[in-house]
């Protein structure tokens, strides 16, 4: 479970300059050299229970010294893609709220996971299992990364999400 | 920037696990074990509660749009109740999708565990969407609902969080709060014991079969 087969492992790594630009900036001795490297993995889409929308999780890798940003989604098979999270409160209530960006600072890995940040697909039709949904994950520094996620299948292999130990408040 | 920190977005999930962990480790310490002190949810993976819950006394509806006799329909058997709606796509499939695997791990009595999905979106939760959403996961869950003003009310005799019904956006969709608890009312028709978001299937397949025969002890009535 710690280690699932990562659906899609894609890896972005270049020079977040044109080329040009950077060999200019790589004769300044005080340059930094800021390599972008972001990769996502564990991409799965649960058998969503809704005729018309489904969920998306996934995890970032951000291997660079550059923080970078999950602006964007976007998918041909969906109408809508919202970055969303899911904030449960000390007296259990569940509320979701639009995020405009996703931090995924240097060195960091992001998960993705049920009652935290996901990605709400909104779709005319119901996604059915076996789907496979492509989608371009848009980055500040990385630029997009593409991904493919087949509709049922689980990453992670626990799709209660990672918090399972016994509760430890008393309410 | 209104982007979130990752120690934020960790918080409802790993931020938990870590507590949890901290806790368990904490109580290792300075506990050798001895019962009590170290679990006060005698092993359970909820909360156990202090004062046990009575079922709500509303006026349910289910998805045939029959009227449902909550106490009857669950008089001695092990209930699980959670309040949601079908246009939730993160907390409520989640939770439907591990109740019904850990009911298919089953056998025997605590398999036929009685699963109750209250839609609290009542504009959108119509019978025929709720059954179709339940559907998805376990054909015999039972979806029910109730006017807004009779849901905060069962909600309150439960002592859970009233709904909130968010502005709608431009795309005319909205989100909805909701309480993201499942209430496990055992066979004495009491709910002595609340399951938080994220326990997982395994923890529901060793809890159900104790929460059919457990004796619930007098000091905790």
């Amino acid at each position: 479970m710690h280690d699932p087969t990562p659906v899609v492992r894609r890896s972005v790594r270049r020079v977040a300059w044109p080329a040009a630009l950077a060999m200019l900036v790589a004769i300044v001795p005080t340059a930094c050299s800021d390599t972008v490297e972001v990769t996502v993995s564990d991409v799965y889409i649960p058998s969503p229970a809704a005729p018309d929308q489904a969920a998306v999780y996934l995890t970032i890798h951000n291997d660079g010294d550059v923080d970078d940003q999950l602006i964007a989604v976007a998918s041909p098979q969906v109408d809508v893609a919202h970055l969303h999270r899911t904030d449960i409160s000390d007296d259990g209530l569940a509320s979701m709220a639009s995020m405009a960006a996703v931090d995924v600072p240097a060195g960091s890995t992001v998960t993705m996971e049920p009652g935290g940040v996901h990605i709400m697909l909104m779709t005319s039709e119901r996604l059915e299992d076996g789907t496979k949904v492509e989608m371009t994950l848009g980055f500040v520094q990385a630029g997009e990364v593409r991904v493919t996620a087949t509709v049922g299948e689980s990453a992670g292999g626990s799709a209660g999400g990672s918090t399972g130990s016994s509760t430890e408040e008393q309410p | 920037m209104s982007g979130i920190s990752r120690r934020r977005l960790l918080r409802a999930t790993g931020g938990l696990t870590a507590a949890a962990a901290a806790g368990w480790w904490a109580a290792g310490c300075t506990d050798d074990g001895a019962a009590g002190e170290s679990d006060d949810n005698l092993g359970f993976a909820g909360v156990v509660l202090g004062e046990p819950l009575s079922k709500p006394t509303i006026a349910f509806t289910d998805t045939s749009g029959a009227p449902y006799d909550l106490a009857a329909e669950t008089a001695g058997r092990l209930t699980l109740m959670l309040f949601g709606y079908t246009s939730c796509p993160d907390v409520c499939p989640t939770h439907l999708f591990v109740l019904s695997n850990a009911l298919d791990k089953l056998s025997g009595p605590a398999s036929k565990a009685k699963v109750i999905f209250v839609g609290v979106d009542t504009e959108r939760d119509t019978p025929s969407r709720m059954r179709e959403f339940l559907d998805q996961r376990n054909p015999d869950f039972v979806g029910l609902t109730a006017p807004p003003a009779d849901i905060d009310r069962a909600l309150a005799q439960l002592e859970l969080p009233a709904v909130v019904i968010e502005p709608k956006r431009d795309d005319g969709s909205y989100v909805v709060g909701h309480p993201s608890q499942i209430l496990a009312f055992t066979p004495d028709d009491r709910c002595h014991i609340v399951y938080r978001f994220g326990v997982l299937e395994q923890q529901w397949v060793k809890d159900l079969p104790r929460l059919l025969t457990y004796e619930w002890p007098d000091t905790r009535r």
